[in-house]
């Protein structure tokens, strides 16, 4: 069974404002997808492409305004009250900013301790169970203790990702999860989030804007604008053969290593 | 999947609380001054019997002289005496149970009311919001005084009744506070992350919404402290506070305003206790918040 089934997603924000005639904006209109345990699809796209949208229907964050969502063939979007509540733990999410994603006031050990809470572990098992998801994701023990604002980044988002695995999901949405980490704290979560889905068969939603990150991570990709997917397939063929124009942009945007130093040479030469 | 890491230098935990409000009081000192000195006007209250040197209701033919006038600071009257030939020291120690009862309790009533209905309604929104706040706006639109006459009209002038007035009057300023704040609070990614756990509301309010309204709520809870016991003295001088004899801080500056020319200790005495009282209550509340804020830097 797929892990994830997306059909005809559409999600309507209202604009501020109330009155007779409320204006209305479709940030992603008609969206398709599916995704089998243990694989990855890409969603890339600009700023406001509806990307995030996406991400936040399938989590029932915000509520899509139509089309289905099947998270290991259960119905999201018809989930109510207390069921959704319990169903939550099925599906997790790695936020983009590792700067507020994890309540400061709590210890990075308490923050995970709040998913298992969430996911009914005892209190008496928190701590080796903190310390487990904390191995898992290649932080000491000793982290456990400590307030986020004390630890870095990368280390944040290694907690982030301890503490979306405390509640044994399938599908782990990643939101632009390694946008704000620099270069090579970036290869190190993406190489500790390719080792936890080889080791757990999770499917992977990864969004991001950079195309060289998708390359390395996807299995399959898909390009959004304007709310809709303009091109979706195997990740070797939409980088080998892009078919539409914004897909052949996006990848030319990609930055080669010594291009730039080439280019500047040719034209000393020419001068 | 190891990856290589940075050691953790030292214990970065946090020291206990009792530790850390020791070592941080011995560096603020107008903190420390504000808590010596609320825990003395604590003891004071506490202590008013044994201290007093006269009943605060008996009055003294000798503490008027010849003409009327009531005589001065000395003597048998350590802080001369009232229109009514009683003790002012001592009236100004019974005083202060009814002003610190009255202050602390009322405002610590409309404090939690006032976190409940901003925190449920900036949190749930939709009709429960709509509803709370509508019921916030109207309180707010009657005039404070005019309102407290009418509820203590019918309910009878006591001291239990004016703390309750104060503190339906008080919850709203707070409830809105609260909500503006939860309103951009639950936008941020730590309270949809507890959403997406599958998180109860109650804890998710209880967990991660609450601890990060606690330094506003402490500063307004100190400033409201201070003039819930003014609200207090206003309506002792408009006669529906504390009954008559029984003094208050307020009711005594009210009663010593005609008399300020020929005998200004009626005024000083209970103004100055009242100064320095709302002033120890804002300092060692700006203190208690930054003690409260693990991400405040410590101050060396």
């Amino acid at each position: 069974m797929s892990a994830v089934v997306i059909n005809g997603l559409a999600v309507t924000y209202k604009r501020p404002g109330r009155g007779l005639r409320q204006e209305t904006f479709k940030a992603v209109d008609d969206v398709s997808f599916t995704i089998e345990p243990g694989r990855t699809l890409g969603l890339a796209g600009e700023s406001g492409s509806g990307k995030s949208s996406v991400a936040r229907a399938l989590m029932r964050v915000v509520e899509p305004s139509g089309g289905s969502v099947l998270i290991g063939g259960q119905e999201v979007t018809k989930l109510r009250g207390g069921d959704l509540r319990k169903f939550r733990r099925h599906m997790q999410m790695v936020f983009q900013d590792p700067y507020d994603s994890l309540n400061p006031r709590l210890t990075a050990g308490d923050n995970i301790a709040e998913a298992l809470t969430a996911a009914g572990v005892s209190r008496p098992d928190h701590t080796s169970r903190t310390r487990e998801l904390l191995d898992r994701v290649g932080l000491p023990a000793a982290f456990a203790r400590r307030y986020p604002h004390q630890i870095s980044g990368g280390q944040r988002q290694r907690v982030s990702i301890a503490r979306a695995l405390a509640v044994g999901p399938q599908v782990l949405v990643c939101d632009e999860a390694v946008s704000a980490l620099d270069v090579s704290v970036r290869a190190q979560i993406l190489n500790l989030l390719k080792d936890l889905q080889d080791a757990d068969g999770l499917a992977y939603l990864f969004i991001s804007h950079d195309m060289s990150t998708l390359r390395f991570m996807a299995d399959d990709i898909a390009i959004m604008r304007g709310g809709r997917i303009v091109e979706h397939g195997p990740s070797a063929d939409v980088f080998a053969r892009p078919e539409h124009p914004y897909t052949r942009e996006l990848i030319a945007a990609i930055p080669e290593p010594g291009a730039g130093r080439r280019r500047r040479r040719t034209a000393e030469e020419v001068r | 999947m190891t990856a290589p890491l940075e050691i953790p230098q030292g214990d970065p935990a946090l020291p206990g609380f009792g530790l850390r409000a020791w070592r941080s009081l011995r560096k603020d000192w107008p903190a420390l001054l504000s808590i010596v000195l609320l825990v003395l006007l604590a003891l004071a209250a506490i202590l008013a019997p044994l201290l007093a040197p006269h009943p605060p209701l008996a009055t003294y033919p000798d503490g008027l002289q010849a003409n009327g006038a009531p005589v001065g600071p000395g003597g048998d009257f350590p802080l001369g005496a009232d229109p009514n030939g009683r003790d002012v020291l001592s009236r100004l120690l019974y005083g202060a149970r009814v002003s610190l009862v009255i202050g602390i309790l009322a405002n610590g009533l409309a404090t939690v009311m006032g976190v409940l209905v901003g925190l449920v309604a900036g949190y749930l929104g939709g009709w429960t919001e709509t509803v709370l706040m509508r019921i916030t706006d109207v309180i707010m639109s009657f005039p404070i005084l005019l309102f407290c006459i009418a509820l203590i009209a019918v309910t009878g002038p006591s001291a239990k009744n004016v703390v309750f007035v104060i503190a339906l009057i008080y919850w709203t300023a707070l409830a809105r506070i609260v909500r503006s704040l939860v309103l951009s609070l639950k936008e941020r990614e730590f309270v949809v992350a507890a959403r997406t756990l599958g998180l109860s509301h109650w804890r998710i309010m209880r967990k991660h919404l609450f601890p990060h309204l606690v330094p506003t709520i402490i500063v307004y809870a100190t400033l409201g402290v201070a003039s819930s016991i003014l609200i207090e003295a206003s309506l002792s001088f408009l006669g529906v506070g504390v009954p008559v004899p029984d003094p208050s801080w307020g009711q005594m500056i009210e009663q010593g305003k005609d008399y300020f020319q020929i005998a200004p200790w009626l005024l000083f005495a209970p103004g100055v206790c009242l100064i320095l009282t709302v002033l120890a209550f804002n300092l060692a509340g700006d203190w208690l918040r930054d003690l409260l804020d693990p991400t405040a830097p410590e101050r060396r």
